[in-house]
Parts: C-alpha cells; structure tokens; sequence
C-alpha cells in the first residue's frame, strides 16, 4: 500500500492548497474569523500530511492501519473544511448574511454571553446547525426574513458553550451539564436494579441500557441547549419548538427500543422547556403553551408511548432544567425574565404575541418589524 | 471538566481520544520498551477513569460507554489495558486491544460528525 499512500497523500496536498486559494480574502469583518480558521486548518492539515509521509514510526508496516485512520481523519478535516466552511465563505450572500451576523452579534451582546459570537451563513440545507470546531453556525437561506424560527439561534449558541473545550467562563455550564448527567446515570442505574431484583421483563432492562447510552451520548446535550435557549430567551423558545413539531411532524412520545437514538422526543423537549420557563416564573404562559402543546397534540395523534415515562422521567427532565439555570446563572449570562427582556429577545417573544393575538394581520407586522430591525443603527 | 488532564470536551471526545489511541499504538509498537510517556500515562488513566463507577470527567463517561459496546470485551478487559500502559507491560494483547479500540474510535468519530449538526 506504500504507492496508494504516497500517491493518495499528494492528491491530498493537491486538494490542501487549492482549497487554501479558494479562501477569498476580501471579505466584510464579520467573515474574518472564518477566514483566519479555514487558513489554520489546511496548514495543520498539511502538517499531518508531512506526518503521516515522513515519520519514521508511521512509515513501520505494522503501523499502517494507524497511518490509514490518520489519513481518514485527514480526508474528512479537508470535506468539513471544502463542503461546509469554504463554500460559506465563496458564497457570501452580502445582504443575508452580513445582517444575520449582526443579529447574532446583537444576541450575544444582549445575553452577555461569554465567547465571541459564531460566524453565520444563510447555506444551510438542514435547519439550524452549528459546526462547533469552525466556529459556525449555518442557517436556511431566507430565515433572517422572518421572526418565529429564529429563537433556534440560541440553542445554537448553546452548543459552542458546551463544545468548548478549555475555557473557564463556560466551565460552570459544563459542569450542570455533568450534574445533570449524574441525576441520569443515577436514576437509570437505580431503575435497572430495581428491574433486575423484581425479575422484571428483559426488554425492559435492554431498553433502559440503551436509553443511559442515547442520555449520555446525544438527548443531554439537546436538552440542555434547549434549557439555556429558554432560559436566555424565554417563552419564544418554546413557541418555535411548537412551531418546529407542528410544520415538520416528528414521533412527538416515540421511545427508541435497543439501539441509540441522537433525537429525543420532542415531547420530552418540550418539558425540559415548560419546566425551565416555570423556574423563571412564566407560569401564564406555560399554561397557554401547554394548550397549544396538547392541542396540536390531539390533531395529530401523538400519544405517548407505554415506556415514554420510564424513558423520559419527569424529575429528570425538571433536573436538567434546573442545573441548566444554574449553569447559566453562573456563567453570568442575562436570564429572561416575564419583567425585563432584552431588545431582540422581547422582538421574538412579541412576534409570538402577535401571531396568536393577531394570525391575519401577524405577516405584515413580521415584515415590518424585521425591516426596521435590519435598517435600524446598531 | 476532566481529572486526567484529557479536555476532549463534549463533541471532539472520540477524534482526540482516537489520535491518542493511535500515538500509543504507534509508540508501544515502536518503542516497547521505553515505559512512561505523557501519551501513554494520558491514555491509561483516561481508561482506568472510564472503568471506574463514578468518573466526573465526561470524556471518561462517554468512553465508558463507547467501550461497553464493544463487542466480546468486558470493562475489567480495558481498565487491565489500562493497568498495562501504566506499567511496563507491553505484549500483543495489548496492542490487539488498543487496535480495537481504535476501531470502535473511528466509528464513534463518524457519529459525533453527523450528531453537531442537530
């Protein structure tokens, strides 16, 4: 495989400085921090290539299955960079994207949130995401048009806090995080005990093995950045949760059965949400979400699943809203409160007002309000 | 966050610990017989961490469960893996341990690529 290597590792060069040329340099302020990233990334990338061609360790044949992983790693850093980064960069739109990186500037601003805000592109194809190790975050192309789906943005936020990796101003959110794992660890271990004493169903136990696992490795992590999404937001966070499962559908009480799940039920979600909004004192509009919540509900069909509540107990979702309050009480991010908001976050929680206050003339006061929100001075 | 000094954080976890495994694999093949290197000490504890009931390194408890579902391997397998890279005992076992490990590393990464963009 010497001549697959060394051929393989000079297309890889090839593709590095390329892709180095790609990165355009002329770009506004908001792109600069991309720019110096994507430029850090392909040298240590060529780094790695001169490592996994020189090094005399890497060049032993028993090293090879390592040299063939190192190179995997390689070709997927150069994908992410190419695919997801690059491309963002080559294809600003001026308009959408200089605006919607000033509104995620503001945001930040606003909920003092601790790391420098993410770089933000209109590319995406999938909703929301963020590419924590870029430093971006990527929305659908005409979402900065409208109001009810940006509160998605903090959930994002939320995800940078917890992908940090060394930076103590986000530490005590982390470590809510790792609170409210101890909460899950303690009650499923508990649970399944109790299950293996009683000689309850096997399956059960089977589950419950899987759902620790799908806890610890993925629902978590989205619970929690939706707790802090409501806690620096407030009730719009929930309402675009509402929206998000009534426009897309989705198992709302569905309960994965042996193997891993990365989503967990919107149903569950949605309780982390109304649990955290509860702890900040928005009990009126609890009420009228959950209406609306169980409304939806009704027309859709979404009963819960028999396991649901062993799979997502109530005192643990409560747990995760309360440490994730914590977390963000301590990291000195601004709460929501039902008697202060902030700027664009009273903007999101009053375009929810008008929506269900006014559904006929709610367009038209939407387009408004981000016309004015996108030409005022910042 | 973590008590071996490994800062894999919640997303990068199993490509910083898949380049550690692979450093190690590369080290103890080549130099089995120097003992202690910071890679080696890293890993170790990393592992004896993640084998114990109640780590609180994340990192730990999200290795935990990468190598509890790893087919035909206890934990008591990866914390004598563990033991061994604290000591100087290198032997093949060892090696077809780590390689494995690496595997199920690999596999994890491709994963966590698909779970950031939720």
């Amino acid at each position: 495989m010497e001549s697959y290597f060394h051929a393989a590792i000079q297309q890889l060069r090839e593709r590095a400085r390329l892709l180095m040329i790609k990165i355009p340099r002329d770009l506004p302020r908001e792109f600069h921090l991309l720019i110096q990233t994507c430029g850090q990334r392909i040298d240590d990338i060529v780094s790695r290539l001169d490592y996994i061609s020189e090094d005399s360790n890497m060049l032993m044949e028993e090293s090879q299955s390592v040299r063939l992983r190192h190179l995997r790693r390689i070709v997927m850093d150069l994908d992410t960079l190419e695919t997801i980064a690059i491309v963002a960069l080559n294809r600003v739109d001026p308009e959408e994207d200089i605006w919607l990186n000033q509104l995620v500037e503001r945001i930040t601003r606003e909920i003092n949130y601790p790391l420098l805000p993410p770089v933000v592109t209109s590319l995406s194809s999938e909703y929301f995401h963020v590419y924590p190790g870029l430093g971006l975050l990527r929305i659908p192309l005409v979402e900065g048009h409208f109001l009810l789906h940006l509160p998605d943005l903090y959930h994002e936020l939320a995800h940078l806090l917890l992908a940090e990796q060394n930076d103590p101003r986000v530490k005590p959110f982390q470590d809510a995080l790792m609170h409210a794992l101890d909460s899950v660890v303690a009650h499923f271990t508990l649970a399944m005990q109790k299950e293996q004493r009683r000689s309850g169903p096997v399956r059960l136990q089977f589950y419950m093995e899987g759902w620790l696992r799908s806890w610890g490795h993925y629902w978590l992590v989205e619970f929690m950045c939706d707790a802090f999404a409501t806690c620096v937001l407030g009730p719009a966070f929930a309402w675009a949760h509402l929206h998000l499962v009534a426009k897309r559908g989705s198992n709302t009480y569905g309960v994965p059965r042996g193997a891993m799940s990365r989503h967990p039920a919107d149903g569950a979600r949605m309780q982390v949400q109304l649990h955290g909004l509860r702890l900040l004192g928005f009990s009126s509009e609890v009420g009228e979400i959950e209406r609306r919540w169980d409304e939806l509900g009704a027309i859709s069909n979404a009963q819960p699943d028999p396991d649901y509540r062993q799979c997502y107990p109530d005192d643990i979702l409560k747990a995760v809203a309360e440490a994730a309050l914590e977390g963000v009480r301590l990291i000195g991010c601004r709460v929501a409160s039902a008697e202060a908001a902030s700027y664009i976050g009273s903007v999101m929680n009053e375009a929810w007002g008008v929506f269900w206050r006014d559904p006929i003339g709610y367009s038209g006061w939407e387009k408004e309000t981000v016309r004015r929100l996108r030409t005022e001075p910042r | 966050m973590s008590d071996t000094g490994l800062h894999a954080g919640l997303y990068e976890y199993a490509r910083v610990l898949a380049e550690l495994v692979d450093d190690v694999l590369l080290e103890v093949r080549a130099k089995p017989q120097e003992t202690m290197s910071a890679n080696r000490t890293r890993l170790g504890e990393m592992l004896l961490a993640s084998t114990s009931k109640h780590s609180p390194d994340l990192s730990a408890r999200l290795l935990a469960m990468t190598l509890e579902d790893i087919p035909g391997f206890k934990l008591g397998d990866w914390r004598e893996v563990g033991r061994s890279l604290l000591s100087d005992t290198v032997d093949h076992l060892l090696v077809a341990r780590l390689e494995r490990l690496a595997r199920a590393l690999e596999q994890e990464q491709l994963d966590a690529a698909s779970r950031i963009r939720d």
